[in-house]
């Protein structure tokens, strides 16, 4: 759905001359020198259809403008963005406006929402921008008010609502258009936590139904493991890792991302598959766990269990578990200073 | 130059020298001054004169005169005469000052529709509030349209005082509640009342030509500044130096090109408004959170739906602010603009003043005091609101209380209006006290108070005119004696000192100061601006001002600073003084003199007094804020370490404050030389409002009455230059804001 190949973002003088001049494929180190400041570092990465690709990392890691350079808010430095097959870069003012118009959708960290306009007036307005008529706008208005559950709000002005909802209103305001791509930029970092976790259920339940692609945004490893179906992992402007959530604990590529995923709660992550061990040391009496289960679901019996069960994948026997095996992987034997940090 | 010594020195001596704070550091940077004098005074043989005082130049002045009058009889590349440009703009101005003029006081006949272009910025007037305020305030506009339209056509009478009363009054209400209404209500009721409806319904026809046209341009500069670099670049320092001028360098350039008048009057007020506003928008127009903006980017908008859809309306607070501050600006100045003719509520007190009439004026002043107030609270309202939901399960008439309540004052004030003249304007008596037909005496005494006049008003200048009686009998020998000490023991001694000083002591005091704070690029503008003075012409006159100025912001800060220290120990204190302020504000400086005069009549004393009284208001604001900015967990280590309340004051909040002050005593100054000018008006002072004030009545001497003004800019941007830059890096060091 959308790819994006080598992107360059650069501050300084002139970024253009500085990565010509290093054959496009400087240091980090050579660019900090030069005076450069690397927002966004040679980053590829492909979006695909129906799926939730989190980017993840702390401020001032580069989420935000990588987000900025693949909808063109932020003109990148080098590289190429495709959108569906359109070369984003090479799109004029005219086109970009249209795609933005009908194919893509973004929500903001603190909800940027028009303080003069009505929630109502705030929904439609990509479609008032594109000269939709005031009847349609309204009915539009009232599907989408009722999808984000705000029903009777529509008169309201934005100040006028607490923080979860002006944040449906931002997420209404995105979805009006029936974006293909739905870009939310740390929706829910501005919220109190318990309504962050009612706004991640929310956008789970939205997706359900709307199965859009999404690039989404935290610097929360936590709400990123919720959501995600993919995670990038962002540092100084590099993508270090992508992959799913049980890739990105049990072989981060990087001390960084380790430190990340020491942090979690590991039986919500982990499966069976991934922490088992040979098939041969399996005591088939044991009894046997699906390998796709989640330690969380299983661990009361395999703790129970004296010897190495069986681990079926498919009804195939493909490995066994014991439960050292599981102690290690949940609470971290190898890692001594994990035990401690636990959960926030 | 010290600061050249300085340099040299090894670099750990810099080092210290930079660290050094205080006292000492002032009297580090006040030592080369000090040598100098020293050289000056005890061995006058080894300082050259010129050093001291540089001869009587006049080649500023002259040309100065040379190119005014160039401009006003040559043609500028023998193309156009400048003159002629600004007597066609002063006519298109005719059109309008005559129409809103017609509405408000003196009736309509019929009359065209004008010349082209005010078609085109009505539209454009239009436009922008239908952008700013929705369909409707479009709605509003065609309805005032429509008026004009059947005024013009049927020729309708002015509208009647009830109407305007009336009409304030469901403004205020709207705006700001059951207060505001009666607020609004009661200072036009006064107006209307107490004898000045008539002037002061010119003034306001005025403000209403002149503050929109301010507004449109200052906001197209504004807008133009925000979306091309260069162009912010060249409007910035023309608005730096646009607001340290004072009032009268707009007055007199206008003078010669358009004449005097009421066209005068409201272009010099126009030029004096756009600065505000021009920054206002620039600030409106930066502060669009960049979010806000990529929404409106990621819906896809085009460029011009960004700016009126998103950036406009997202600005809106701001530029309300703007056209609020245009408001008063606009107010100010055209009270002013009685100096060159303008009628309205200023040249009745102009003329009150010159002949010490002191309980008209004094009258007078109220009314003005009065509508400043009313239309800066409306102003403030406006801006202040913030859009709610409307209850659609509520009638209509509900929904619309003030719509329908506005109709209907002016649907009755109209028909009353019809049915008797009192309705429409009151008639006004006659001026003379034996006029009185009945009187309100203070209980007990044969003091009147108020006395009704032949005709309905009312008039309060017997009480005024006892008021007066009584502080010159009472008063005036302590005060006589005051004066007198003033004058001889300090006022004189201070400003031979100021007079005797050599030029080059003054440059290279600044220079080290402007060193210490802002390197070498400061250190050059401040000497520049020091050496503009010594060669202006105007180096005696610019020291007298700048004496007067000093001494008034000595006595400001000594009553201000206190002031604002105990202000700021509670709440409901801070808020009280806050509104006390506000009010002092809003006020045309003009209004200072009055007391001043009825106190002290003329002379140094009356105009340092009313310095003070205009300039303590920035000493007390800043001392306030200063000091209410210290973080209370400061406060509090403090207390826990066991301060005593003067510790905590002496030893925390005032180190922490100073900075702030400092910004206030820059205002102090600034305010300072703004009325210094005003005050030369009440005589017994040289200096350089002299010679603007001169340059008023004599077109021979305008030169020299705009390059006096501009000398009182450069003196302010020089303190300006020094305290910002000295305040900047102390903040950053004590590590606020």
């Amino acid at each position: 759905m959308i790819s994006c190949r080598d992107v360059w973002k650069l501050y300084g003088p002139d970024p253009e001359k500085f990565l010509r001049q290093h054959d496009g494929d400087p240091s980090v180190d050579l660019v900090k020198d030069a005076g450069y400041i690397p927002a966004v570092v040679a980053a590829s990465l492909d979006v695909m259809p129906g799926e939730i690709l989190v980017l993840m990392g702390l401020s001032g890691s580069g989420k935000s403008t990588l987000v900025r350079c693949l909808s063109r808010l932020i003109e990148p430095t080098a590289g190429s963005v495709h959108f569906s097959g359109v070369d984003l870069l090479a799109a004029s003012g005219k086109e970009l406006i249209d795609i933005r118009r009908h194919r893509m959708g973004m929500v903001f960290q603190h909800f940027a929402l028009f303080p003069h306009r009505t929630v109502a007036e705030n929904i439609v307005f990509p479609l008032e921008v594109q000269g939709v008529d005031s009847a349609t706008r309204q009915r539009r208005a009232a599907e989408i008010l009722s999808l984000v559950g705000l029903e009777g709000r529509g008169g309201y002005y934005p100040r006028e609502l607490s923080g979860g909802q002006q944040q449906r209103v931002g997420i209404g305001r995105s979805l009006a258009v029936e974006p293909d791509v739905w870009f939310l930029d740390e929706p829910f970092s501005a919220l109190d936590p318990l309504i962050r976790r009612e706004m991640q259920d929310e956008f789970l339940r939205l997706q359900s139904v709307l199965h859009k692609t999404i690039v989404f945004i935290t610097h929360d490893f936590s709400e990123a493991i919720r959501l995600a179906d993919r995670i990038a992992i962002l540092y100084e402007g590099q993508i270090v890792q992508i992959g799913r959530a049980e890739e990105l604990v049990t072989h981060p590529a990087t001390d960084y991302v380790r430190a990340f995923a020491r942090d979690v709660q590991r039986d919500r992550i982990l499966t069976a598959g991934s922490v088992m061990g040979d098939v041969a040391d399996a005591d088939a009496g044991a009894g046997t766990v699906d390998a796709g289960a989640l330690l969380r679901e299983i661990a009361p019996t395999v703790l129970a269990s004296s010897s190495p069960m069986l681990v079926v994948d498919d009804g195939v026997a493909v490995g066994s578990l014991t439960r050292d095996a599981v102690i290690d992987a949940v609470w971290g034997t190898s890692e001594p200073e994990g035990t401690d940090s636990g959960e926030d | 130059m010290a600061a050249t010594v300085e340099s040299a020195a090894p670099e750990s001596l810099l080092e210290r020298f930079h660290r050094t704070r205080g006292w000492r550091m002032a009297l580090l940077l006040l030592s080369p001054y000090i040598v100098i004098q020293i050289i000056h005074q005890a061995a006058p043989g080894l300082f050259p004169d010129w050093l001291s005082k540089l001869g009587d130049f006049r080649f500023l002045p002259d040309w100065a005169n040379e190119a005014l009058l160039y401009l006003k009889d040559e043609e500028l590349l023998g193309l156009f005469n400048f003159k002629d440009v600004t007597r066609t703009v002063s006519g298109w101005l005719e059109y309008p000052l005559d129409l809103s003029e017609q509405l408000l006081i003196s009736g309509g006949d019929s009359f065209g529709w004008g010349p082209v272009p005010w078609i085109v910025i009505i539209g454009l007037l239009a436009g922008i509030g239908a952008m700013l305020g929705g369909l409707r305030l479009a709605a509003l506009a065609g309805a005032c349209s429509l008026y004009l339209a059947m005024f013009n056509t049927f020729g309708w009478g002015a509208v009647p005082w009830v109407v305007l009363v009336g009409l304030f009054a469901v403004a205020g209400a709207k705006l700001g509640g059951w207060r505001l209404a009666l607020l609004a209500g009661g200072c036009s009721l006064y107006l209307a009342v107490f004898g000045v409806w008539k002037d002061s319904m010119i003034t306001l026809s005025i403000v209403f030509v002149v503050a929109p046209l301010a507004a449109l341009i200052g906001w197209a500069s504004g807008l133009a500044a925000v979306k091309a670099r260069w162009f912010e670049a060249l409007l910035v320092p023309v608005l730096n130096v646009m607001q340290s001028m004072p009032h009268f360098s707009y007055l007199l350039p206008i003078s010669v090109f358009i004449g005097i008048g009421d066209e005068a009057g409201a272009i010099a007020t126009v030029l004096f408004a756009v600065p505000p506003m021009a920054r206002l928008t620039i600030l409106g127009l930066r502060s669009v959170s960049p979010e806000v903006r990529e929404a409106g980017l990621m819906s896809g908008c085009t460029k011009w739906q960004m700016l009126w859809r998103v950036e406009m309306p997202a600005a809106r607070p701001q530029l309300l602010v703007g056209i609020n501050q245009v408001l008063m600006q606009c107010f100010g100045m055209t009270v002013l603009a009685s100096f060159v003719g303008t009628r309205g509520l200023g040249l009745p007190l102009l003329n009150y003043l010159q002949s010490l009439r002191i309980g008209k004026a004094l009258e007078v002043g109220v009314a003005i005091v009065l509508m400043a107030i009313m239309l800066d609270r409306l102003g403030q309202a406006l801006g202040a609101r913030r859009p709610e939901h409307i209850d659609m399960t509520k009638s209509w008439t509900a929904r619309h209380p003030y719509w329908i309540g506005g109709s209907a004052v002016v649907a009755a004030g109209i028909v009353l209006a019809r049915l008797t003249e009192y309705a429409a304007l009151l008639p006004r008596g006659g001026i003379v006290s034996t006029d009185r037909l009945w009187e309100l005496r203070l209980p007990g005494t044969d003091i009147v108070l108020i006395d009704g006049r032949k005709g309905a008003t009312v008039s309060t200048e017997p009480f005024w005119e006892w008021m007066v009686d009584w502080v010159q009998l009472n008063l005036k020998s302590p005060l006589g004696h005051i004066r007198d000490f003033m004058i001889l023991e300090i006022l004189f001694p201070m400003r031979d000192a100021f007079q005797a000083l050599p030029w080059i002591g003054l440059l290279v005091l600044v220079a080290a100061v402007g060193w210490r704070f802002g390197g070498w690029r400061l250190a050059a503008i401040v000497s520049l601006f020091v050496a503009y003075l010594a060669f202006s012409g105007f180096w005696i006159e610019s020291m007298e001002t700048l004496y007067l100025v000093v001494a008034a912001l000595i006595v400001s800060v000594v009553i201000g600073v206190p002031i604002g220290i105990f202000a700021s120990t509670s709440d409901r204190r801070y808020a009280a003084v806050q509104v006390v302020l506000d009010t002092f504000q809003v006020l045309p400086s003009f209004i200072y003199l009055i007391p001043v005069v009825m106190l002290f009549r003329v002379g140094p004393v009356a105009a340092l007094t009313a310095i003070v009284i205009y300039a303590t208001v920035p000493a007390v604001r800043y001392t306030m804020l200063g000091l209410r900015n210290v973080p209370a967990d400061m406060i509090e280590a403090a207390e826990m370490s066991g301060c005593t309340r003067s510790q905590v004051l002496r030893k925390v909040k005032f180190p922490m404050a100073f900075p702030e002050i400092m910004l206030g005593m820059n205002q102090v100054l600034l305010f300072g030389l703004l009325l210094v000018i005003i005050s030369a008006f009440i005589g017994g002072i040289d200096g350089l409002g002299d010679d603007i004030l001169l340059a008023r009545t004599e077109q021979a001497l305008v030169g020299e009455g705009i390059v006096a003004g501009f000398n009182v800019a450069v003196i302010g941007l020089t303190a300006d230059q020094l305290i910002t830059n000295y305040a900047r890096e102390r903040k950053a060091q004590l590590g606020i804001d």
